[in-house]
């Protein structure tokens, strides 16, 4: 019983040691390194340090890029360099990075390529950029892998790259989003949003000319923005910031249909020309513009298909003026048919088709049906055109 | 050999509840995907159990512009009745799981327009969930059948081909014919299997 005792100790001892060993350097709270399918290899793969990395273990590497500002630096680019410090050539097959704001880029000789080969001694550039537009504020962590060429069905990852980095948002909006709610067409919306700025963005308001102050800008030409009153600097919570009241006006002439859009927050530069302040921020608007003409469904899926063959999905409209219809699509990929009109019939089928023409890859694109009395209503077309087979 | 038997019962022990993933514990393509315990972004414990003999589509999003992007299309996948298209199945049958605190989840629901009667949203800041379903890209999706098993994820650490940079048009579509590819049965006439442990 002793010797039974004895054994079970141990052998929950050796494990927790293994597992101490396999777990790295990670701290409580500390999330764990994603590595799943990923063979570590032994490689002499190093990244060389710069200011703000430190190493976490053999193959993984930290670094900290302090606190940023959304509005200052809407794209964080950094640069490392690769090296092969061992006896063995090295091929890096790919870059993979954790989060789809990551770009990511293998440079050899200035030039940008997919993967290489690093003999002893050579060294390889990878360029990091990471999109900050929409992130949360806070501390966040992205990843970024160097892989080597798959063996027996693993990656195997030839090196790690932690980026830490705190998110800051200079320019915040109130409301964060607009949602339109259902309006009735013919009769346009007007909402309300104030955008609250550091006050060191502009040292002294007062001073500068219309063409300086906080812009929102939207694509959608039915969707216009107007400045109420001037910038005023304000306290909120303890800190001094700039407030800038907008009201969003949605036109009465807006096509029907699903709005999804954004307003851009567009301030242009400072007069000094020293901080860029053309930033991806932006506040998404939303909501449904009704009226005498319905379609059924309102944004038609084709979901992912093969490419080569004409596919068909069914709209049903319905109008006070069914007999009066036309519709079109915006791309030449993307054909719009209506059913003969039916005086008696309450609805009217529009049948829209992806031709056999249609190119490889997402499609994104809309039919407009127009009434007799020009009343529009966009119902978007989305697909995805795959390879025969794929 | 009783020795032996031990050390194996040990290790299993061990290693059974270690917090370090293989890569053969990830869900993959047919598998059962492993069990979710989060909070809602009331703070209450929600369970994938919740969608027993249903299938669901789970997301799991970081709030960056691909995150955005994507949950604003599915946003409108939502509005468009494509989910419960040829279904019997009430309630929310898209769980998405947000890498961060209640109230940046609410934002970015708000933000994309997910349908709050048709997504169940669950925080998840320590990122350990999305760990255990190997999630490590953003945006992330499982489509999971009435059986909990999974049919489609755009991921190829779980024997998926595809990648999680496809644009937002192209990983909706592919997702939403994966969900139109499920078996339309009632939920009464579904199996009774149990979706998860």
């Amino acid at each position: 019983m002793r010797n039974f005792a004895l054994t079970f100790f141990a052998t929950l001892l050796l494990c927790a040691l293994l597992l101490c060993a396999v777990s790295g350097t990670a701290q409580a709270g500390e999330l764990a390194l994603p590595h799943p399918a990923t063979a570590p290899i032994p490689s002499r793969l190093t990244l060389l340090p710069v200011p703000g990395m430190t190493i976490v273990d053999r193959n993984t590497y930290r670094y900290d890029a302090g606190v940023v500002d959304v509005i200052r630096t809407p794209r964080l680019e950094r640069t490392f360099t690769l090296e092969n410090d061992g006896k063995q050539p090295v091929t890096i097959a790919r870059l993979r990075g954790s989060c789809g704001c990551e770009e990511l880029r293998l440079l050899r000789g200035g030039k940008a390529v997919l993967s290489t080969r690093l003999d002893p001694g050579e060294t390889a550039t990878l360029h990091l950029a990471i999109h900050l537009h929409g992130g949360q504020s806070g501390p966040t962590r992205k990843y970024l892998w160097v892989d080597g060429p798959e063996a027996a069905g693993q990656t195997l990852s030839l090196a790690l790259l932690e980026v830490d980095l705190s998110l800051r948002q200079s320019v915040s909006f109130t409301p964060a989003s607009l949602n339109f709610g259902k309006v009735e067409a013919g009769t346009g919306a007007a909402l309300p949003l104030t955008v609250s700025l550091d006050s060191d963005l502009f040292p002294d308001p007062g001073l500068l000319p219309d063409s300086v102050l906080p812009l929102l800008q939207s694509a959608d030409p039915d969707l216009q923005v107007e400045r109420v009153g001037p910038l005023q600097r304000v306290e909120e919570g303890g800190e001094e910031r700039l407030r800038q009241a907008f009201q969003v006006l949605l036109s009465p002439t807006a096509h029907a249909g699903h709005l999804s859009g954004d307003l851009r927050f567009t301030a242009p530069r400072a007069l000094d020309g020293s901080l860029s302040l053309l930033a991806g921020v932006s506040v998404p608007v939303t909501g449904t513009v009704s009226g005498a003409l319905d379609a059924i469904p309102a944004t038609v899926f084709f979901g992912s298909l093969p490419a080569g063959k004409p596919v068909r999905r069914s709209v049903v409209l319905s109008s006070v003026m069914l007999g009066s219809l036309s519709a079109s699509g915006d791309a030449p990929w993307l054909q719009a048919t209506l059913a003969p009109a039916d005086p008696s019939a309450k609805h009217r089928l529009l049948t829209v088709t992806l031709t056999a023409r249609a190119p490889l890859g997402p499609l994104q694109g809309k039919v407009t049906v127009t009434t007799a009395r020009g009343e529009r209503l966009d119902i978007p077309v989305i697909a995805e055109l795959t390879k025969s087979g794929e | 050999m009783k020795r032996l038997a031990f050390v194996a019962l040990c290790l299993l022990v061990a290693f059974g509840t270690s917090p370090v993933l293989a890569a053969n514990d990830l869900p993959r393509t047919g598998s059962r995907v492993p069990a979710i315990i989060l909070p809602d972004v009331a703070g209450h414990p929600r369970r994938l159990t919740e969608f027993k003999n249903r299938p669901l589509v789970l997301f799991f999003f970081c709030g960056c512009p691909p995150c955005h992007a994507c949950a604003r299309l599915w946003a409108d996948v939502q509005q468009a009745g494509e989910i419960s298209r040829g279904r019997s199945v009430t309630g929310p049958q898209t769980v998405a799981v947000f890498l961060g605190d209640a109230e940046a989840a609410r934002r970015f629901a708000s933000e994309t327009g997910l349908d709050p009667a048709q997504t169940l949203l669950l925080t998840d800041p320590s990122d350990r969930t999305g760990q255990r379903f190997g999630v490590i890209q953003c945006p992330r999706v499982f489509v999971l059948d009435a059986g909990g098993r999974l049919t489609y994820t755009n991921s190829e650490n779980n024997s998926g081909t595809d990648s999680p940079r496809l644009s937002a048009a192209a990983l909706v579509s592919r997702t939403l014919t994966a969900w139109r590819h499920l078996p339309t049965a009632p939920a009464s006439k579904v199996s009774a299997a149990r979706m998860v442990p």
